[in-house]
């Protein structure tokens, strides 16, 4: 009883005690709001990696692929049958996008993927991450009329509007065609205009324009017809300037793409193709590399195709585990049910894996690093006890000479070592939390107050800091911290204890 | 029987080493038989408190059921022998002090300065331990009991009233009464028996004066209000043996008198038995017995001076310090 009335008094005469666990609070808060962000990016970045990934990748190891996907999909189902959900065929190949922009030719290297659109969706949250709101209900590489977001649909806070993707579909396609036929006119040339489709200028010599399996029709007109639906990468098509988006070629303007064939060596191949959707699943890796393609189409194109029985070849299934089942498991059972010199089955974690390790070994680090932080406050708590014993000596030995017994004393320290605790950790909490919510204010006002962006939306493609707060983690910290106070009080409670009451009480 | 003031104390005068003093027979108060409170009892107008009050209040300590026999002493200390180290150099404070202490009895320890007195104090009080000797409580040994024996004894059969008062600076006026109480119970037990306790410590307070400053820290109190809350502290618990190490040290004669007096009643009130420790004569003759400390030793006492006794100045009684 007296115990804790003696330490409730100490913790509410003593401020300077109160003065030595302010690094306690500093320590708790930072990690709170570190591990939250940092959790907040993890999170953000594994749903952006899944969204394109599928739980479970199963690729040929060579960029042929293996023919007739349908039987493999068979066998797969045969080994592990009972924890898929779905699965699609996807035919991924490295390649090169070109696209006129004003007078010039804008060209990048991309990875064209061959999609079934039927399935693509089943398997990840591919279509989500895709502008028009049709497109993302069913997935359609037909050129839509209009009715593209101009309001970025996956931004939970505000963000600036795109204005440009009003104007996107069929009537800007229109619009362009109009454009170019009357420039045709007007110069008596082929000039080749945005959204011009390239084969239909004669001037133009396209080395590649030979292989073309998808020859232009004899009457094509860009007015009322497309070419083969493609959805680009929303990186490859905008730039952005502090927050904005500016559009180098919108849904409905034609692009080319060059790819190689199958066959050793591989001949070049080179098709046009409509814009008629823009991924953007904010991962700027995928987002300035990624073109999807039907995958039909690819195979064409590059002669996957088996003439003999017309069935495709694929270079990888995506795979959709059942919630609950053990990715792990069921790769290992595939793993060991496919010969490995063909087939590599990966999970999406291992794919990402050096990505998602370097991002959980930052955390760690920040973790240690802040954690010695709050050690050095249990030094300075330390320090700080034992002056509040050698201050409280004589009270010591009243205490002794009142009866009261040596472990009594103590836990008198310890007790109130660990109401130090409590108070900074819990101000720490608090102050963490707060930070924690109104992270983006405060980086707004630092921003404005240091003139610097403190969170640059231009290189995360992020509009807000994104936190996830981790009741587990908060725990832990809070724990850590009233331990570490608790530890600091054990050598000062442990010198009290041991006081003879007669020389505490001479103590002057 | 005799006032106490008139008494002539030159024993361990500050001028000699040895005790002498010239003590009526009838100047020694018996065992068994209280003294009545001197006419000069008196207290601030404030505050004032007398005997009648006190016997008149509700206040009303248990009788401590004692297994001792009649004449046997309640406390008995035999060839106490304590020294001190410092800097390797060993300084013996007690060497051999024999005391007996009857129930109910007010004696006062004198003695210079360094003589030891506080340290005997201290080892009765079970602070210390001796490094030779007994102490006997009750025919039961106390001085090599285990820790939280020791630590039992000094918060129930003990009370304890120092010269600087001691009371904890961040507590109230009543909490400082009620520290003893809840260092002996549990939170549990306290909290049950807690209106029970604060109405004891309360009264107590009342009794000494302090009833208007029962929510008082202690440096707002005066140097008398002080000490006279720390032996409504050193009570609270009901000791059988109250323990006072100058008690009036600190304080001007008349506030010093005026606490005595306190003791003397509270004496008879709770049935206690008072041990003090002081170097000021005056003080000391207004309690029954007195006994000298000297170099160490039980030098003297006022009833082994009288005549046919200091014939026989190697008798048992003389050597044991027992007033018969």
């Amino acid at each position: 009883m007296y115990r804790w009335l003696l330490c409730w008094r100490y913790l509410k005469t003593r401020y300077i005690a109160l003065a030595s666990i302010i690094s306690v609070t500093l320590g708790v808060a930072t990690m709170i709001v570190v591990n939250s962000v940092m959790l907040g990016f993890t999170h953000e970045m594994q749903n952006r990696l899944h969204g394109i990934l599928s739980d479970l990748i199963f690729q040929s190891r060579s960029l042929e692929g293996f023919p007739d996907a349908d039987w493999h999909m068979e066998q797969i189902r045969r080994v592990a049958g009972e924890s898929i959900e779905a699965m699609t065929p996807t035919v991924v190949v490295p390649g090169m996008l070109n696209y006129q922009v004003g007078e010039t030719w804008m060209t990048r290297p991309v990875q064209v993927i061959g999609v079934d659109e039927r399935t693509q969706a089943r398997v990840s949250d591919f279509s989500k991450y895709l502008q028009h709101p049709e497109n993302r209900r069913q997935l359609s590489f037909e050129l839509r009329e209009g009715g593209y977001d101009v309001i970025d649909h996956q931004a939970d806070g505000p963000s600036l509007p795109r204005d440009e993707m009003s104007l996107a579909g069929w009537e800007h396609r229109r619009r362009a065609a109009r454009l170019r036929k009357m420039l045709e006119q007007l110069n008596g040339t082929s000039e080749a205009q945005p959204g011009q489709s390239l084969s239909e200028a004669p001037a133009f010599t396209n080395p590649f324009e030979r292989s073309e399996i998808n020859e232009p029709l004899v009457q094509f007109d860009p007015e009322k017809s497309q070419y083969t639906g493609a959805i680009l990468g929303i990186g490859l098509a905008s730039f952005r300037r502090e927050g904005q988006d500016h559009f180098l070629l919108l849904p409905g303007d034609d692009v080319k793409l060059t790819l190689p064939t199958v066959g050793t060596p591989p001949r070049i191949v080179s098709d046009n193709f409509t814009v008629v959707d823009f991924y953007e699943s904010k991962m700027s890796e995928y987002d300035s590399n990624f073109v999807f393609v039907p995958i039909r189409v690819l195979q064409q194109l590059r002669g996957m195709i088996d003439p003999s029985t017309g069935k495709g070849y694929v270079n990888a299934i995506s795979i959709k585990l059942k919630p609950g089942a053990d990715m792990n498991e069921v790769r290992d059972r595939l793993r060991a049910a496919f010969a490995p010199q063909y087939y590599a089955i990966e999970t999406w974690r291992d794919s990402q894996g050096p990505l998602l390790a370097a991002v959980n070994m930052e955390t760690a680090i920040l973790n240690v690093l802040l954690f010695l932080i709050i050690c050095v406050a249990g030094f300075g708590i330390l320090a700080i006890f034992f002056m509040i014993v050698v201050e409280k000596t004589r009270d010591v030995g009243i205490l002794k000479a009142l009866g009261a017994s040596g472990s009594g004393v103590m836990s008198i320290f310890l007790g109130y070592g660990l109401l130090l605790g409590i108070v900074g950790a819990g101000m720490g909490l608090v102050l963490g939390l707060l930070f924690v919510k109104h992270i983006n204010e405060i980086a707004d006002l630092l921003g404005r107050i240091t003139g610097h962006r403190v969170f640059d939306p231009d290189i995360y493609y992020f509009y807000k800091i994104p936190t996830i707060i981790d009741p587990l983690t908060v725990g832990w910290i809070m724990f850590g911290a009233l331990l570490i106070a608790v530890l600091a009080s054990v050598l000062p409670a442990l010198r009290a204890a041991r006081l003879h009451p007669v020389e505490a009480l001479r103590y002057e | 029987m005799n006032k106490p003031e008139t008494a002539t104390h030159q024993c361990c005068s500050a001028f000699k080493t040895d005790c002498d003093a010239s003590q009526s027979a009838e100047n020694a108060f018996l065992p068994g038989h209280p003294a009545i409170a001197p006419p000069h009892f008196q207290l601030g107008e404030q505050h004032r408190v007398t005997a009648e009050a006190i016997s008149h209040s509700k206040l009303r300590a248990v009788p401590e059921e004692t297994s001792i026999k009649s004449g046997e002493p309640l406390l008995s200390v035999r060839g106490l022998v304590k020294s001190y180290r410092k800097a390797s150099v060993e300084i013996p404070v007690l060497k051999g002090v024999d005391l007996d202490v009857q129930s109910g009895e007010f004696l006062a320890i004198v003695g210079q300065s360094g003589s030891g007195k506080s340290t005997l104090l201290h080892l009765i009080g079970q602070l210390d331990q001796p490094d030779d000797g007994t102490i006997v409580l009750k025919n039961e040994r106390i001085d090599n009991l285990p820790t939280h024996l020791r630590d039992r004894l000094r918060n129930r059969t003990f009370g304890m009233v120092f010269q600087f008062y001691h009371l904890l600076p961040e507590l109230t006026t009543l909490e400082n009464v009620l520290m003893p109480v809840m260092i002996g119970r549990s939170l549990w037990q306290y909290w049950r028996e807690r209106t029970e306790h604060r109405r004891r410590a309360m009264e107590l307070l009342e009794l000494m004066g302090l009833g208007h400053r029962l929510k008082h820290r202690p440096h707002e109190l005066s140097g008398g209000e002080l000490q006279r809350a720390a032996i409504a502290r050193a009570l609270v618990n009901r000791p059988q043996i109250l323990l006072a190490d100058e008690p009036t040290g600190n304080l001007d004669p008349a506030t010093g008198q005026e606490i005595l007096n306190l003791l003397r009643t509270l004496r008879q009130q709770e049935h206690l038995t008072i041990v003090m420790v002081t170097h000021d004569h005056s003080i000391a003759a207004l309690a029954d017995r007195i006994v000298c400390l000297a170099a160490g030793r039980i030098r003297s006492e006022e009833a082994s001076l009288l005549p046919d006794r200091a014939a026989a100045p190697a008798s048992r009684q003389m050597a044991t310090g027992v007033v018969r």
